[in-house]
């Protein structure tokens, strides 16, 4: 109770000084533009990892062994990819037009209207979709990290997030972001290492896997190498379409944030993720073991805790989450209102309006979208993070990567991107599971693929902005 | 990498990717993998000159060396092999300081006039 009561005291005072300190939309959407290495890596890396890393990537790990992986097995490389492919362009782009979100800089590159529009729907639905993540993850942590019903942990992670963000948008959120991935890395490490040492340490916990269970730690694992090089692929390249994460570009105060930006990334990204490793194959290990019932793959986190872990662990692992699910819903709670509010407004010839008040309903109204999809949603955690991961890769990476490092790049080039790679990746989404030749199919890259054919045919010089 | 080969090879790494799912060809996966991620760090080339252009190119090339060799290797053993999981973390980790501190050596100055 008393941790809770500090969470909202400290929430309410964030919210409170978020309305003061925003006052404009540069502010709101990005920041006022402060953000150096150091806070923007930390953010970037907290927005970007979320309850998906706790919750899910162990829980993959139990039923797929080392080819989960190959879903953050990127990690040293997305820092600096995004920095070459996207952000310097993106930096660069926002000192001469002042852009504020990912669908603007899109309007700045291939003229306003289509463009925008395209990219904002593809923000809302990727981040209704990403948030509904991190309220499910609520709701199955709720009732054995915080000893409360799941949807009641899920409602109050859910306000509680939304209630700074709508009041102070990234100018609250950059610091929060930051200050959770510091708690999120430092939590990270002590749950994978406790994880492990009650497995007898790494290499117990590979010796049990290899004599119960050895097709787990194979390299491709069950999902074989077509899938697992699909996943390396979407999250190594797929980051460079993230709004989430190239909106910490736009946070930017100057160029020369860019030179450090991706070892802060890098450094706080591995820590973060040694809980998926940790976590993982020591909780598989327990798991094999007997020392741990799983009833399904998702409660392997919440299983070993409750399990082997002493409860100081437990009460890290339950701060790491809510900062984690708080981090990463923030972001896109804040891209999410700005698309709404913003993007989709000036995409059809209005001027959104000067007040800040449209913007923070949108984030209310996106929360509670997010907190309906998230509590309904009937498969595993992961797949859905999967499904934002690849809505937004489908949509962006051909527009983004190819507009801000090609000028030949055209707008009816653009446009098609923009429509084909999720309606591409929606259509193989659906068809997967009844067509059993597309199962190795990763529809994300599908979809981004197609976009990039698209996009380089029907680009012509003349269409060029 | 010139910006006007970025079409290009964006398109010759689509199509290998599509051709790679739909034939079940798992070295031509890992060659247009490993090449999206190379030509990723590549595109930057155009906006670098002198020897930091000299040490993208170099690092890019290393890069595109360590991990096409690396998932061809996988691939020739990596099927059932309890060492797979060791392997891929020891890969990772060979890479953790490197590819970051890759980038802040070869952050040039602006831009490159046009």
């Amino acid at each position: 109770m008393t941790a809770a009561f500090l969470l909202a005291a400290a929430v309410a005072l964030a919210a409170l000084w978020g309305l003061s300190a925003a006052r404009d939309a540069e502010a709101y959407f990005a920041a006022s533009r402060l953000a150096g290495p150091l806070a923007a890596g930390l953010a970037g890396t907290a927005a970007g990892l979320s309850a998906f890393v706790f919750v899910g990537g162990p829980g993959l790990f139990a039923s797929l062994g080392a080819a989960s992986l190959w879903i953050v097995l990127s990690a040293p490389l997305t820092g600096a990819i995004q920095c070459w492919l996207v952000g310097e362009p993106v930096v660069a782009q926002v000192r001469s037009s002042g852009t504020l979100t990912v669908p603007g800089l899109l309007a700045v590159r291939f003229g306003e209207g289509a463009p925008r529009l395209l990219a904002a729907s593809a923000v809302v639905l990727g981040a209704i979709s990403m948030l509904a993540v991190q309220v499910r993850a609520a709701a199955i942590l709720g009732p054995t990290l915080l000893g409360i019903p799941g949807w009641t942990a899920a409602l109050a992670v859910t306000a509680a997030t939304a209630s700074y963000t709508a009041a102070g948008g990234m100018r609250t959120g950059l610091p929060a972001e930051a200050l959770q991935g510091v708690v999120m890395g430092v939590a990270a490490l002590a749950l994978a290492g406790t994880a492990l040492a009650a497995a007898g340490g790494p290499a117990a916990a590979w010796r049990t896997l290899a004599r119960t269970s050895p097709k787990l730690l194979s390299a491709w694992g069950s999902v074989g190498p077509l899938s697992a090089m699909g996943w390396f692929l979407l999250f190594g390249i797929g980051t460079c379409a993230q709004p989430h994460y190239l909106q910490k570009f736009l946070l930017l105060k100057d160029r020369n944030a860019l030179r450090w930006l991706p070892a802060v990334g890098t450094l706080s990204l591995a820590a973060v993720l040694a809980v998926w490793v940790g976590l993982g194959l020591g909780g598989t290990a327990l798991v094999a073991s007997g020392r741990v019932t799983l009833k399904t793959p998702d409660a392997l986190t919440p299983a070993v805790l409750t399990a082997v872990l002493p409860p100081w662990v437990n009460l890290a692992a339950a701060v790491a989450v809510i900062a984690a699910i708080m981090s990463t819903a923030t972001s896109l709670l804040n891209i999410a209102a700005a698309a709404v509010s913003r993007d989709v407004p000036l995409s059809v010839g209005f001027s959104p309006s000067s007040s800040l008040t449209g913007a923070r309903l949108a984030t209310l109204a996106v929360a509670a979208a997010s907190m309906a999809l998230g509590l309904a949603w009937p498969r595993g955690l992961a797949l859905l993070g999967i499904l934002g991961w690849g809505t937004f890769t489908a949509a962006l990476l051909p527009a983004v990567a190819l507009g801000l490092n090609w000028r030949g790049a055209g707008r009816r080039g653009a446009v098609a991107a923009l429509a084909a790679g999720p309606a591409v990746q929606l259509a193989l989404e659906a068809l997967r599971p009844r067509i059993a030749s597309l199962a190795t199919w990763e529809p994300g890259l599908t979809g981004a693929a197609v976009g990039t054919l698209l996009m380089v045919a029907l680009s012509r010089r003349k269409d060029s902005t | 990498m010139r910006e006007s080969t970025v079409p290009a090879v964006a398109s010759l790494l689509a199509l290998a990717w599509i051709t790679a799912q739909a034939a079940g060809l798992t070295w031509l996966a890992a060659l247009a993998a490993a090449g999206a991620l190379t030509a990723s760090g590549a595109a930057a080339l155009h906006r670098r000159t002198g020897r930091h252009r000299r040490r993208l190119a170099a690092g890019m090339g290393v890069l595109g060396v360590l991990l096409t060799g690396g998932m061809t290797c996988l691939l020739a053993v990596g099927g059932g092999d309890v060492y797979g999981l060791p392997a891929i973390l020891a890969g990772a980790a060979a890479l953790l300081l490197p590819v970051p501190l890759l980038y802040a050596w070869t952050f040039g100055p602006e831009d490159r006039p046009k």
